[in-house]
Order: structure tokens, then C-alpha cells, then sequence
């Protein structure tokens, strides 16, 4: 039998819908259009299936510790938390700093490991020398190294915020440290 | 197509290999966060610093963008394994370059702003990895990455962070599947840190005996490492099968013989085929020729046939909208013409 939806794959999804305890309505579906039913959507996403499973594990820590998380939000690409949560997706290369302590326990859960290991792009330098000191001078090089130390140190006030759950203050702090990241780049 | 030879044995029960590399540029925001218009300007700008790549690399290529290419070609894209099945149904806009034996294929703006895949008849990790490694710092060599030393290559879902590397080998194992042991065996190799999974259909109710090793983890475990176990747990899966098939030659030679010869008269002259049927068939046929117990002159057609007894496929060559029986018929045609003779 094919899929009543799409009419290409065969049908392997059956179910009837009971609606008020009489009405029923007979569907076949293939897994395919199943999957856009929200209600099946995890039982058949097999590609996903994994990140569902981070989802629910995530999702447990957020119902049971703190609803405060929900302001966390990414401020490169505007994902939070919450959203995080939902959809198990990054928006952006920068929430994997936003959410780092929040997931870092969760990815080690779901891969065993939390660091990388392996290949590296070929233009990557390591953050603890993001500038090649080569190429800048002396007054500019003293200038980032103090900014560096700045960002080091806001970033630590910002964990240490993050674990107090003092979420105002971690905003602040956050927003510091991107003022002086861009401000940075201006620079370069 | 890479596809069109595959060549199985007794003992070599390796169908084909993929790697597929997940990779975010440093500099955008991951899809899922991108406007349609914002796409189109992702994807022309990387087709346009990528044009060169046919010449650079030698391989023929061809870009497209998902838009222009209907619903049908995009899910037999899905069924020859080059999209998944999100990027399959989805809307917003897509590039793609192949190149001409769809061996290589690059996603730009999928899951991930690049979704690099390798494939290869037999099991040729590897031989995959170098292949996809040359292409990845190609690309890298015009785009940066978003990259960082904790989590590795930046992915869209957090189940591919680390390397972003997927190793997959496809096994038939019809004689495996058949024995008592085998839902144990796939358990067993869970532990091992490797996923196994039916390529129609799980358990009992698999048709076709083709299944899917890959790796589910993707950090702190370095591409060498993925590829290693990967292969190691084929080799395991090939011998097991092996074992049965090579006592099966001994104590159910003519049972074999005939389950072979008959599948090859059903698909031969059958006049209406469920993909269920097909497969099981087919992959009967597949089992006889690997074991010498048939002899055919498309004996190496045989997993294309598979591919291509897919609805979509059918639905593709005919150009126009078919119901469930013509399809049927359409498969069984399809199948008579390309199954070849007995040698």
C-alpha cells in the first residue's frame, strides 16, 4: 500500500485516530511523512534520534534544577536556551561558549567524552594565541595582552555568576565580554 | 554510478563505504539560523569560491541548487544515500555539487553550512577518508571553520561535534540474519561503540539482509580511531557470515542452488513487484551468485538493482505520477530489463 500522503513510498505507518471516543479515521502513512506528525516525529527520526535522546537528558536537567537557564540567551545568534533544549541545535559557532557549562557534563554523557580529539583545521590558532605576537607591535601587543587578561578574568566572574545563578549579573558580564571582543576586532 | 559493480564473495560481504564530514564555516551563522536570503548568498558565494574545484582537485562536478530539482530526484537523491532525509523535504534553499559517478557530493547549506560525503564499492575506509580529507582542506583552503579546541569542528547537533565524521560500511548478511544469534550479535557490537541498523526494515522484519555500521560518537575519539573500530567490526560481521555461509555450502548446498535460481526466475519474469519482494529476492540472488551457486552476466548489478527498484527511481524514469500497482509493474519491468542472463 503507498503512503496516503505522498503517494512514492510504501506505507509501513498505520494508526487510527479515535476522536471523542467513536469517530474514527484510518491513516497510511510511510515513515517519511510520519515523521512530520509531531506526535511520531521521535520514533521515526532515526537521524535525530540521538540528539532526541540529548534533548530528553538536557531537558531533565532543566525541569529539575532551574527554570532560571531560560534566560540564557546566545547573543551572536539570539538561541536560548530554551530553544537549545527543543531543538537540540546550535545556532552558532559562539553558543558553544554561551551553553558551555550547561552542556559540557550532558556531551560528555552522550559521547563519553567532552575534548576533541583528532584533525584541525589548518588555519586554526590555539586561543591561548589567537594574535601571532610576530606580527604586532610591541605598543599593540601590550595593549591585547591586557584585554586578554581582561576577558580572562570577566570570564571567570561569569562562571562564577553562572554557578551562584546570579543571571543578572552573568548578563552583564557577558555582554562586557563581547564589547571588548569586538572592540578587539576593530583594532585588528 | 559508483554503485554499478559491486562484487561479493563468500567471504567478502563488504557492499560499500561512506565517510561523510560535517563542517560550519567561522565566519555565518549555522543554518537553522539563516533568512532564505541569507542562504542564497551562502550558498552562491561558496559555489562561486568553490567553482574551480573540478580542475583543482580533477574531479567532474556539477553544482545545482536543491530548489530546481523536483521532489522525485531529490528523494532518489535520498534513496542513493546523497541527501538525508531531512535535507530531502526541505524548503529553504540548498546547494549541492556531485560529481558525475556521484562518488563525491558536497551539501552547502544542509544540516551544516557543508555536508562532505565519499563513497566506494567494497570496504574502503581509508581509501575514503584520505579521498574526503583532500576535498575538506580544499574548501578549508577558501573558507575558515568554526572550530574550537574543546569541542572541535562546530556542528549544527551536538551529536557531531568532535570530528564530524560519520565512517559507514553496508554488509549483506543474508545467512546472519537468518540465525538465532544475530539480534545478540548487534547488541553485542553496541558496546564496541558502534551502531548497527537494518537498511529496510529492522529485526525480523528486514527485507533485503543490508545492513549500516557506523560510529554514533564523534568526539574525543580521533578519525583514525572511528575508522579503525568501524572496520574492525565489519571484518567481525563479514566472518561471522562467512562461517554460516561456508556451512550452508556444505549442508544446504542444493536448498541454496534453488532458493537462488528461483529468485532469479521470479524476478525475471514477474509482472508485478512490491519493493518487499524485489528485495528479498534480489538479495537471494545477491547470496547465490557471491556463493558460485549461480552464475549470471550482471552478477555485479545486482545492489544498483536495489537502488534502483526504489519508488523513487521508478517514479523518475517514467516522468509522471504512478499508483501503488503501476508502480509494482513498472518495478518488475524495470527489473527483467536489467537483470541480465544466466551464464
Amino acid at each position: 500500500m503507498l503512503c496516503e500522503k505522498c503517494k512514492i513510498r510504501e506505507a509501513n505507518v498505520f494508526y487510527t485516530e479515535i476522536i471523542d471516543g467513536d469517530q474514527k479515521n484510518e491513516h497510511h502513512l510511510c515513515t517519511v511523512c510520519a515523521r512530520e506528525f509531531d506526535q511520531y516525529s521521535s520514533i521515526f527520526d532515526k537521524d535525530f534520534s540521538f540528539s532526541k535522546l540529548l534533548s530528553g537528558i538536557l531537558g531533565d536537567v532543566f525541569e529539575k534544577e532551574n527554570n532560571e537557564y531560560k534566560q540564557i540567551i546566545c547573543p551572536t545568534c539570539s538561541t536560548s536556551y530554551d530553544d537549545f533544549i527543543k531543538n537540540s541545535m546550535f545556532g552558532c559557532k559562539d553558543c558553544f561558549e554561551v551553553f558551555n557549562l550547561l552542556i559540557n557534563d550532558n556531551i560528555k554523557q552522550i559521547h563519553g567524552n567532552d575534548t576533541h580529539i583528532g584533525k584541525i583545521p589548518k588555519n586554526h590558532h590555539k586561543n591561548d594565541k589567537m594574535l601571532p605576537r610576530s606580527l604586532v607591535t610591541d605598543s599593540i601587543d601590550t595593549i591585547f595582552s591586557k584585554e586578554d587578561q581582561k576577558i580572562e578574568n570577566l570570564k571567570h566572574r561569569l562562571e562564577d555568576a553562572i554557578r551562584k545563578e546570579d543571571f543578572v549579573q552573568a548578563a552583564l558580564l557577558r555582554d562586557r565580554i563581547k564589547t571588548i571582543k569586538e572592540d578587539n576586532e576593530d583594532v585588528v | 554510478m559508483w554503485y554499478d559493480n559491486v562484487s561479493l564473495t563468500t567471504d567478502y560481504n563488504y557492499v560499500c563505504s561512506r565517510i561523510r564530514l560535517a563542517r560550519n564555516f567561522d565566519n555565518a551563522l549555522f543554518p537553522n539560523k539563516l533568512s532564505d536570503s541569507e542562504a542564497k548568498k551562502l550558498i552562491d558565494n561558496t559555489l562561486n569560491e568553490l567553482s574551480n574545484i573540478s580542475t583543482d582537485l580533477g574531479i567532474n562536478t556539477n553544482a545545482n541548487i536543491l530548489d530546481r530539482v523536483s521532489e522525485i530526484e531529490r528523494m532518489s537523491m535520498y534513496d542513493r544515500k546523497i541527501l538525508n532525509l531531512t535535507l530531502a523535504k526541505k524548503k529553504t534553499p540548498t546547494g549541492i555539487i556531485l560529481n558525475d559517478s556521484e562518488d563525491i557530493s558536497i551539501v552547502i547549506n544542509g544540516d551544516d553550512h557543508i555536508r562532505l560525503q565519499t563513497f566506494s564499492v567494497g570496504i574502503s575506509l581509508y581509501y575514503l577518508s584520505e579521498k574526503a580529507n583532500r576535498i575538506d582542506d580544499y574548501i578549508n583552503g577558501h573558507f575558515d571553520y568554526a572550530f574550537n579546541d574543546k569541542y572541535g569542528y562546530l556542528t549544527t547537533y551536538p551529536t557531531n561535534i568532535g570530528t564530524g565524521m560519520r565512517a559507514a560500511v553496508i554488509l549483506h548478511l543474508p545467512a546472519s540474519t537468518q540465525s538465532k544469534g544475530f539480534s545478540k550479535l548487534v547488541s553485542g557490537v553496541g558496546r564496541f561503540g558502534v551502531s548497527v541498523r537494518g537498511l529496510h526494515g529492522e529485526g525480523k522484519e528486514n527485507f533485503g539482509a543490508l545492513f549500516e555500521i557506523s560510529n554514533p560518537k564523534t568526539l574525543g575519539i580521533s578519525e583514525k580511531e572511528i575508522i579503525d573500530t568501524i572496520t574492525k567490526v565489519a571484518n567481525q560481521l563479514n566472518t561471522n557470515e562467512r562461517k554460516l555461509r561456508e556451512s550452508f555450502l556444505i549442508e544446504k548446498r542444493l536448498e541454496k542452488q534453488d532458493e537462488a535460481y528461483k529468485s532469479f526466475g521470479v524476478l525475471k519474469y514477474a509482472r508485478k513487484l512490491s519493493l518487499k519482494d524485489a528485495l528479498s529476492f534480489i538479495s537471494s540472488l545477491m547470496m547465490g551468485s557471491a556463493d558460485g551457486l549461480i552464475k549470471l552476466t550482471n552478477q555485479n548489478k545486482l545492489y544498483s538493482l536495489m537502488i534502483g527498484s526504489q519508488a523513487s527511481n521508478l517514479l523518475k524514469m517514467t516522468g509522471r505520477p504512478l499508483n501503488e500497482d503501476e508502480i509494482d509493474e513498472i518495478r518488475a519491468e524495470y527489473i527483467r530489463e536489467n537483470i541480465g542472463e544466466l551464464q
